[in-house]
């Protein structure tokens, strides 16, 4: 500091002894305010000075000096030539970077530098125009603290999302999801469009989600649209792209027909067991001895006929999947009204045959602005269809990413043009298979069966603000939230799988399943500045919202095969001599909730460098029982802004620098009647009665996160680098424990809140801009966020295993709980497995030696790292995600090697396993139990180069020749392009802990124009 | 300006007006339980909800003992790995299979102690409300006898009395109850059936339900297993005189559910529930999972033994393809969708005749009761003779294997006499050594849920498995 002073002595004192002069002026926002504390200085010198109060500045310059350079924290940078005056007068304009960005919390707007939670934003280019349909998947990487996995690559599919940690073990984790003021549903966005969205806000902390009270434990995100300006020309908007999405390969390899056939026929010599053609036409066969040489030597031709066969089953259920994306859009504005539209239109087809998703979305944003009235109306209207594959993420044979592993090499699907499918090669033809059809039938229920889903979805949005007096308004929010989905399941009449249906001549299905969700709220709002440096903000609010879901679904038999398309063809139910014919199946289900707050969020400000952030919530919902149905959150939080302190301004090296803390209480939503003791409907003999369906529980309570955060944001080097830091601690207490009964309470399980968790850890984001230059600029950035979750109670227990992972305090959630694999004794070919105190033994005893120290399938950490570099119109944009430290189940390993399975296909390890005494490997001896152990437990943590877009911004000079255009950018872009990791199933990233058969992500390129005119 | 103050307030009004009973919600498509118990009509409806709980329990039993026994073996058809570890006895607490049975008996004896309960607390408006009452406690605990019965013939650690049974459950409650000895159970499975018989009429004769002859078929069953001769007699007899054989024509009947001769105590399935069929026959794929044991097929005389056809289904004829026939069921809409009969009268001869072989001096009524079994059963049949109570015995077990065959019974037959399960060459081919299972193995009693075990530290293992 004084350095700087004698420096900046010096200087003046030089300037002195040349010639100089005074040179004075004032400096103005664009609002014609006085700037205070602006830095004016020589361009390529240290010497200058700051404004005073009005914005008035007077500097000594050396008559060398050429510019002016005028500064401050929250305006950009202007240069102005001095030429020969002596007043200079300066108009500064606002700056938008990370720090004095706008955060939306959904009832505020706030100024980032006002507001002293940790949020993150995403911006329209991580959203817009990526070949993926879902929302939430696009956030994969994008912010800190964010961990965002799909569990399915089938197109559209919602991710799970989790803020900062797991906050809960049998509740939910899901974050409350805000779009323009109106609260909607979680991973329900296939619909949805993302290119209709300027921000994404992710609010972390409990100073931005108390505010959502009961509902802000596992953080909010909220999304908002784009609108048009006021003033502004109407602009349109023409956005293209084409693509194709490939599947990626998983790191195991099957047998080929010639190793299968070898394998039937050592497992039959070695274990005298059947498991195909392989041994069933052996000469080793004893059963075959007896037989004439003609006979054995059919045999040996059939066994070379089969060993010489090789189908590609990747082939036949994969493709290469085609991408389209098209929208239209329009945005302009006169003095009072606004308007943004579009209309996007999306078709993706899966990498497996018959998945696809098919997209129309329309969105409308007005808004209309008065002195005293502004109102803003969001509306969306989207219509989906999607087909899916048949069992999707299950081992089942009918699922096609499971059957091509299952099938055989030497399976043909096809005998003469004819799909021969199962064991009923009658069907087709009678036709002889030494195989287990299991490709066959899988493709044979793809072909004779409809899975498919139309969606409706619309949110609608009205915001309305009314000044009645000074610095006073009247705020209200009204809107609705409302999904639709009708799914259609056909089996067609004359079909192998039609034939299994009730009747045997198919079926057709439809199920109906409406969400509605009504939200209203109201209330007042104080926004004054008092003596210029005391700002206050008050909202209160009153709020109500109700959502109700209903669900019909029928399914009738015996369809005409002329009418298979519609119910009109179904076949009405009859009794015929005592027996039902084609008796359909009705189903349906509801549920309804509401929740009633009252809501005060306060702000004060004092000469825009120290904040205070205050909010209560008064939540009252129908999910409690009544002793526990009204209950209060709240959160407070302070701010300094330290970049606006003069002995911080003086640092040259610190463009800004803010620090920030804040505590508060939320909880995690909580829907339904778990308190109650309830009886369903549950039929006998024809008869309806009801049946115990949950016990009840008079002390169900919220489950309640107190939240620390403290973080700071900065500014450095002329805003070169830029990036904040947040570091929290999260203590969820009440937490409901499925607390595992035994069965003679009537019921396996009962939640109670006993269980207390603990999330901490730490968030950094940094952007750096490693060249900037006129026309080359690199920025490289990258986010990180740590988390160590710890189960810190359990009531009156320590632990509760559950299944394959254990609840256990001092442990994180997800832990594996399964015994230790300790390889293959070498003289006899059996598993050996760990006991707890570290001796092996060869029994398997999943309650003894079940150990904890196999990881679990969260994260320890997880971000993205992000490079842009342009150079004149050109731009590359690199982005690559990532998540370490979480180990998962491989099930499809345990498949490809359980010899319960050995007349199915299996991997090529299974070639190298235990066969003699001596034997030294890592596959036990065929015929012995192949359990669950840490064996199949492998590390998924990936790096993945999720996004790359190359792309072109035609010169203005060239694209102003065609009348009326104004601008054109063509891309290149490519998701999922590589990933590196040690997980050898389909794909490391899942929602669980365990991979089976799922849909993998696709890997897709595309390529596409944006035109503005 | 005065449309949008209009608005405004009445966005307002809306708001604050909304009273706070919209807060008082009930789940639309569930019931409380006061308001389902407050009246016998309610009670009835719980009952209702009993015997759905109940059913698909005894599925479980049959699928663990057929999987387990010498009644089936794997079929090479069966790629889905359906039960292979519980056929080839590669079995632990976690098992499913074998497991699976324990808390469907559990649940439904907490449904029947609320039934009970709620319908102790009222009294009936008239005679006739008040014996439905009565006829509601009587059905709801001989359902409580019936699942602590079959209880401990899953779990028991064996059936001496002094041994291990199970917990015996009498009020719906949370707890970590012991287990209790087999003796006490049987004391309370007695004590609940005199008091169902004294509660349900003799008027009562749907066998969806459990009747009077019902509660003496448990009876039957239950002083077999706990050797009392004098009781198993004297129930048994009184099924037998209450329902007959079937005749040669109605038996195969029985199996399409196109007959309710002889069957004492069924649980009814109807269109679009669980299909028991599906256990041992993947009907979307065409394939057996399970199929006759080539030591069953010996065992029948294929031409005159009536019971043959309903227990065999010969799907080829050129491959073995022996289907369970007694689970094809008599929709021809719905294959696989059958009645799961648990007590028929068959089993009543069966127990009368091994109790009176077990009597001093009662051999020749034994020998009468297997007799009449068998020439109901087998054409030309000519009554054979036994000098020994040993082989009477072993020729009622072996009749007991044809006539229960894959009705949940063969297993724990086998433990009864402590014999071993043994399969012969031909069973064995994908069974991976499973030959013989000694009554010393490690598997040879089921072990108790590994869920159980962990919920509940009152809770002892069998020995075998702790």
């Amino acid at each position: 500091m004084r350095k700087v002073l004698v420096l900046l002595t010096m200087f003046l004192f030089t300037g002195v002894l040349l010639a100089q002069r005074t040179i004075t002026g004032r400096v103005i926002d664009e609002k014609g305010d006085p700037v205070q504390s602006a830095s004016v200085t020589v361009k390529g010198t240290l010497s200058g000075t700051t404004t005073g109060e009005n914005g008035n500045y007077s500097l000594s310059v050396p008559s060398t000096a050429k510019e002016l350079v005028f500064s401050s924290v929250d305006f950009e940078d202007v240069t102005i030539s001095i030429g020969s005056s002596s007043v200079i007068n300066v108009t500064l304009k606002n700056k938008s970077d990370e720090l004095t960005d706008v955060v939306i919390t959904g009832y505020t707007r706030e100024r980032r530098m006002d507001f002293v939670g940790a949020s993150a934003k995403v911006g329209s280019k991580a959203l817009n125009q990526v070949p993926n349909a879902s929302i939430d998947q696009l956030l994969q990487g994008r912010a800190p603290g964010l961990y965002v996995s799909a569990g399915s690559g089938q197109p559209g599919t919602g991710a799970s999302v989790i803020i900062r940690g797991v906050g809960s073990i049998s509740g939910s984790v899901t974050p409350l999801y805000i779009m323009d003021g109106i609260p909607i549903q979680a991973a329900a966005f296939a619909a949805l469009s993302a290119s209709d969205i300027e921000t994404v806000d992710v609010l972390r902390d409990a100073s931005a989600t108390a505010m959502y009270g009961s509902r802000g434990a596992n953080g909010v995100i909220i999304i908002t649209t784009k609108r048009g300006k006021n003033n502004s020309k109407t602009v349109f908007g023409v956005n293209s792209q084409f693509g194709i999405s490939n599947r990626t390969r998983p790191k195991f390899e099957m047998m080929n027909s010639q190793q299968r056939i070898q394998y039937e026929e050592e497992v039959g010599m070695e274990n005298g067991v059947n498991i195909g053609p392989g041994w069933r036409f052996s000469r080793n066969n004893p059963a075959n001895a007896s037989l004439p040489q003609a006979t054995l030597e059919r045999y040996d031709e059939i066994r070379d006929s089969l060993a010489g066969k090789n189908v590609d089953w990747t082939d036949i259920f994969f493709r290469q999947g085609k991408f389209q994306q098209h929208q239209l859009t329009a945005s302009g504005g006169s003095e009072k009204f606004a308007f943004f539209t579009s209309l996007d239109y999306l078709k993706q087809e899966g990498i497996a045959i018959r998945s696809n998703l098919e997209r129309y979305s329309f969105r409308t944003n007005l808004d209309f602005k008065t002195d005293r009235l502004s109102i803003g109306l969001s509306t969306t209207i989207n219509y989906s269809q999607s087909n899916f594959i048949e069992s999707e993420n299950t081992t089942a044979v009918s699922n096609p990413f499971a059957s091509i592993y299952y099938a055989l090499p030497y399976e043909q699907p096809f005998i003469n043009g004819v799909l021969v499918a199962a064991n009923n090669s009658s069907f087709f033809g009678n036709v002889a298979t030494y195989d287990q059809r299991e490709g066959s039938s899988a493709l044979e229920r793809l072909y004779s069966t409809t899975n498919k889903n139309n969606e409706v979805k619309g949110i609608l949005g009205l915001n309305l603000r009314y000044k009645i007096y000074d610095g006073l308004s009247i705020v209200a929010t009204g809107g609705l939230d409302y999904r639709e989905v009708m799914g259609l399941r056909q089996v067609r009449p004359g079909t192998f799988t039609g034939n299994q249906s009730t009747g045997g001549q198919g079926s057709f299905g439809e199920s109906v399943s409406r969400f509605v969700r009504l939200f209203g709220n109201a209330g007042l709002n104080y926004n004054k500045v008092f003596n210029k440096i005391h700002s206050v903000d008050v909202n209160a609010i009153y709020e109500n919202t109700k959502a109700t879901t209903r669900a019909f679904n029928y399914t009738g038999f015996g369809v005409d095969p002329l009418l298979q398309n519609s119910p009109v063809g179904i076949t009405p139910g009859s009794v015929v001599n005592g027996q039902g014919q084609f008796i359909p199946s009705v189903g349906g289900s509801g549920s309804i909730n509401a929740l009633q707050s009252l809501i005060l969020v306060g702000k004060y400000v004092l000469d825009n460098k120290y904040i205070l952030n205050a909010s209560y919530r008064y939540d009252g919902s129908s999910s409690m029982p009544t002793t526990n149905r009204w209950k209060p959150f709240y959160s407070v939080g302070a701010g300094w802004n330290a970049g606006r302190e003069n002995f911080i301004k003086n640092i040259n090296w610190i463009s800004d620098l803010s620090v920030r803390a804040s505590y508060g209480l939320t909880a995690s939503p909580i829907s339904g009647f778990n308190y109650l003791a309830l009886y369903s409907v549950a039929r006998y003999a024809g008869t309806t009665g009801f049946g115990l369906s949950n016990i009840s529980n008079d002390t169900y309570n919220w489950e309640y996160t107190k939240a620390f955060n403290v973080g700071t944001d900065f500014a450095l080097f002329r805003n070169r680098i830029r990036g904040s830091v947040d570091v929290y601690n999260k203590l969820t207490d009440n937490i409901f424990i499925s607390q595992r009964l035994s069965a003679t309470a009537g019921v396996n399980s009962l939640s109670i809140n006993a269980g207390e968790l603990k999330n901490s850890g730490i968030e950094l984001l940094i952007n750096g801009d490693v060249i900037s230059s006129k026309d080359l600029v690199w920025t490289v950035g990258g986010n990180i966020a740590f988390n160590k979750n710890e189960i810190t109670n359990l009531g009156q227990v320590n632990e509760f295993p559950q299944g394959t992972s254990i609840i256990r305090v001092g442990l994180p959630m997800g832990t594996h709980y399964i015994p230790g694999w300790a390889g293959v004794d070498a003289a006899t070919g059996n598993p050996l497995y760990y006991n707890l105190d570290g001796s092996v033994t060869t029994t398997y005893d999943r309650t003894a030696q079940s150990d904890t120290k196999f990881g679990t399938y969260l994260p320890k950490y997880n971000g993205g790292i992000n490079s842009t570099l342009s150079y004149k119109g050109i731009s590359l944009d690199v982005f690559f995600s990532y998540a370490g430290g979480n180990k998962r189940f491989n099930n499809e390993d345990y498949f490809n090697q359980v010899p319960n399975f050995a007349t199915s296909n299996q991997g090529s390890a299974m070639l190298r396993r235990w066969r003699k005494p001596g034997d030294v490997t890592d596959i036990q001896k065929f015929g012995t139990a192949r359990n669950f152990s840490s064996k199949d437990i492998q590390d998924a943590s990936y790096l993945r180069l999720r996004n790359v877009i190359l792309s072109y911004n035609i010169p203005q000079s060239a694209v102003s020749k065609i009348k009326g255009l104004s601008s054109i950018r063509v891309f290149l872009q490519g998701q999922n392009l590589l990933t590196w990791t040690r997980w050898t199933g389909f794909d490391p990233e899942d929602n669980n802990n365990i991979a089976q058969f799922e849909y993998p992500a696709a890997r897709t390129v595309t390529a596409g124009i944006n035109i503005n005119f | 300006m005065k449309l949008t103050n209009y608005i405004t307030y009445t966005l307002f009004a809306c708001v604050f007006f909304s009273c706070k009973k919209q807060l008082d919600l009930t789940p639309p498509d569930q019931i409380i339980e006061g308001a389902v118990l407050k009246d016998i009509p309610g009670v009835e409806k719980a009952l209702t909800g009993v015997y759905a709980q109940l059913n698909g329990a005894f599925d479980n039993e049959i699928y663990a003992s057929v999987l387990y026994s010498d009644e089936a073996n794997l079929h090479i058809e069966n790629n889905t790995g359906r039960g292979v570890n519980t056929y080839r006895w590669q079995v632990d607490a976690t098992n499913g299979d074998v497991g699976a049975a324990w808390a469907a008996y559990y649940f439904t004896i907490d449904r029947a102690n609320r039934v009970i309960a709620g319908a102790e607390k009222l009294t009936g408006a008239n005679t006739q409300q008040e014996n439905l009452r009565k006829q509601i406690i009587g059905e709801a605990t001989a359902i409580r006898a019936y699942c602590h019965l079959q209880l401990l013939i899953n779990y028991s650690e064996n059936f001496d009395g002094g041994s291990l049974a199970v917990p015996y459950m009498t009020v719906a409650a949370i707890g970590q109850p012991a287990r209790e000895t087999v003796q006490a159970v049987f004391e309370k499975i007695n004590i609940d059936l005199t008091t169902a018989a004294g509660l349900i009429p003799a008027s009562a004769v749907n066998n969806n339900r459990i009747t009077l002859v019902g509660v003496n078929a448990i009876k039957a069953r239950a002083a077999l297993y706990a050797k009392d001769w004098d009781g198993a007699i004297s129930a048994a007899t009184a099924a037998i005189n209450a329902v007959a054989l079937a005749s040669k024509t109605a038996y195969p009947l029985i199996w399409t559910d196109n007959s309710e001769s002889e069957v004492i105590f069924k649980t009814k399935r109807v269109a679009g529930q669980a299909r028991i069929g599906d256990l041992f026959y993947d009907r979307s794929q065409e394939k057996i999972m399970y199929a006759v044991a080539y030591e069953m097929l010996d065992a029948f005389d294929e031409v005159n033994d009536i019971r043959y056809a309903s227990t065999v289904l010969s799907r080829s004829t050129t491959e073995d393809r022996f289907s369970i026939a007694k689970y094809i069921g008599g929709d021809a809409q719905q294959p696989g969708r059958a009645d799961v009969k648990n007590f028929r009268t068959a089993e009543m001869y069966l127990i009368r005749a091994e109790a009176y072989a077990e009597k001093t001096g009662q051999l020749g009524l034994g020998i009468n009761d297997l007799n009449t079994l068998r020439s109901a059963r087998i054409n030309g049949y000519t009554n054979a003779t036994f000098t020994t109570k040993e082989a009477l015995i072993e020729a009622i077990l072996l009749e007991r294997y044809k006539e229960l065959a894959f009705e949940g019974q063969r297993m724990s037959d086998l433990r009864r006499h402590k014999l071993p399960v043994t399969r012969i060459a031909e069973d064995v081919t994908n069974a991976l050594g499973a030959v013989t299972l000694a009554i010393t193995a490690k598997e040879y009693y089921y072990p108790i849920p590994n869920d159980e075990m962990q919920a509940n530290n009152n809770m002892i293992q069998n020995p075998t498995y702790r």
